[in-house]
């Protein structure tokens, strides 16, 4: 039984002290190399797994550890977090991991990837939704892999096969897969007050948008090949504050740019850099958006759900903060380029 | 003298000694004409070889940048997965081709990766650029080992020429020269001896 909102309010405050700060990942982002990188992330709570991880930890590995703290941090959260607020934690934020190892598992099964290749890339999570991922991983085919999923939540995308042979892409079953993910989201809001989903949808909303936008740029190349394209309904099933006509216009040939800048806020500041044909910093500004929503939240209300929320929030950031910092340092990459892809460092002092 | 210890000072020898001059000019000549005609290869390859290195350099690092963005957006496991869902890879095939009787590689595209509908807009964007210009990159590839392997010819050839203008022609020149010498001393020794006999004869007659 749940110790009560307030135990858990008050452990992600205690647990706020444990994440690390703009500046200190201002620094991380700013250190010479990977061994200055490693030295200083020794200094934060990250110490146990890193040293786990070894000295000459690579990027990929300590992709492997970020995560597996992000999931440790879950954890703690919803184990102690009423029953409704853990139930739409658990789907927003433990269903979001499945699916993206769904996805890798499903990509790997359909080039036939061997089957160490696919772990590898795997989340370190335990199926959610889901059933086990080594039976997914371990099946003969795409097909008996989206068969295996037949009695779990996710056996609508079987329906997605036949346009993924048809256009031979994996499209459909992704985007099947995304639509059962907002659904079941949408779904799990009613666990929470009304006006905590404000604060939720807000961002679910815009991040599925975004994505939608930046797909129907994506199309937009594949259309110059492929002609005969799929009815829109059947790429973008779910649309919030775009429509299918802007999506529709922006496959068919606008300018994106003239797109973009007609859209309202928060899209035209979020997809901004598609006009200069950065598409990766769409998605940092769109962390960015998400990590603001959850400071505004928390600022209307620090003792409720929307303080939970922004610590889970700036868990997640600070994940992809690491990950991102980590290549770069083992690419040997410029300080500069790196923090143009971070968030946290942004609102250092 | 010792380059001239082996040699026979014959009319024969003399007369084999030509024939073989001639055909080694000859050949001299075939050489050069393959010697000027690899330099005009050369320098044509150099050429169009500068030119698209430097527009494929451009497109290359355009492509490097995509990808380090793609990884700082979605992580290495992400792009890495998503790369792993590509299903036909890039099969190529290797010929000999000879030209002036150098061999160089000329390589045909078998299958190129299908990227569509595949990949993250990040990286489609650099896939698609990256499927773009290998066609490009192996005709350059081409281009390098056929220009190498043209320089390398051109440098054998050439020293063959320079060997054979300063070395070997000399060299059967002065041995024909040593014969005809020989062969002119040789006749004078003999008329010499028929003078001296045919006096003798007269005087004997008297």
């Amino acid at each position: 039984m749940s110790p009560g909102l307030a135990y858990v309010v008050i452990r992600c405050h205690a647990m706020r002290a444990e994440l690390i700060d703009p500046e200190a990942m201002r620094s991380l982002a700013e250190s010479r190399d990977m061994e200055e990188f490693l030295g200083l992330l020794s200094q934060t709570r990250y110490q146990e797994i890193i040293e786990e991880a070894g000295d000459g930890a690579s990027a990929v590995a300590l992709e492997r550890v970020f995560h597996q703290k992000l999931v440790e941090r879950l954890d703690r959260v919803i184990r102690v977090a009423p029953t409704g607020m853990a139930e739409f934690l658990r789907v927003y934020y433990y269903m979001r991991l499945e699916v993206q190892n769904l996805k890798r598992i499903l990509r790997g099964k359909s080039s036939e990837a061997p089957i160490e290749r696919i772990k590898r890339h795997l989340i370190p999570v335990s199926p959610y939704l889901s059933v086990d991922f080594d039976d997914l991983v371990g099946a003969e085919t795409m097909a008996d892999s989206v068969n295996l999923l037949g009695k779990t939540v996710y056996a609508p995308i079987k329906k997605g096969l036949a346009l993924c042979e048809k256009y031979d892409a994996l499209w459909p079953i992704e985007a099947w897969l995304n639509q059962i993910y907002i659904e079941s989201v949408q779904e799990s809001l009613s666990k929470i007050s009304s006006e905590d989903r404000v604060m939720v949808r807000q961002i679910v909303e815009v991040e599925t948008d975004v994505e939608n936008l930046l797909s129907a740029i994506n199309w937009r190349r594949m259309a110059r090949k492929q002609p005969s394209l799929p009815p829109l309904e059947s790429i973008f099933p779910l649309t919030y504050g775009t429509s299918l006509r802007t999506i529709k216009e922006l496959i068919e040939g606008r300018d994106p740019g003239d797109v973009v800048r007609g859209l309202g806020a928060p899209y035209a500041e979020i997809l901004e850099p598609i006009i200069d044909d950065d598409v990766a910093l769409v998605r940092t500004n769109l962390h960015k958006h998400i990590y603001e929503a959850a400071r505004e939240g928390r600022a209307r209300d620090d003792f409720g759900f929307p303080c939970v929320m922004s610590y889970l929030v700036s868990c997640d950031i600070e994940r992809g903060d690491l990950v991102s910092i980590a290549w770069g340092k083992e690419h040997e990459l410029e300080s500069k380029r790196i923090l143009k892809y971070t968030v946290l460092p942004d609102y250092a002092a | 003298m010792s380059s001239l210890s082996g040699v026979r000072p014959t009319k024969g020898f003399l007369i084999e000694m030509k024939r073989r001059i001639s055909f080694i000019e000859r050949g001299c000549e075939f050489l050069k004409l393959k010697r000027d005609q690899l330099a005009k290869e050369l320098s044509a390859s150099i050429d169009v070889l500068r030119g698209r290195r430097g527009t494929l350099e451009d497109q290359l690092r355009r492509i490097y940048d995509l990808i380090v963005s793609a990884y700082l957006s979605l992580g290495p496991a992400e792009v890495g997965s998503q790369a792993s869902s590509i299903r036909k890879e890039f099969a190529i095939d290797v010929l000999p081709v000879s030209v002036m009787g150098v061999l160089y590689p000329r390589i045909r595209v078998q299958s190129k990766p299908r990227v569509e509908g595949r990949l993250d807009i990040v990286l489609s964007g650099a896939a698609e650029l990256a499927s773009g210009i290998m066609e490009e990159l192996i005709q350059i590839a081409e281009f390098e080992a056929r220009v190498e392997r043209i320089a390398d010819e051109l440098g054998k050839t050439n020293r063959k020429v320079n060997a054979l203008e300063n070395i070997v022609i000399p060299g059967y020149k002065q041995t024909m020269k040593f014969i005809e010498d020989k062969l002119d001393e040789e006749s004078l020794e003999e008329l010499v001896r028929i003078k001296l006999i045919g006096g003798a004869l007269a005087r004997r007659r008297e």
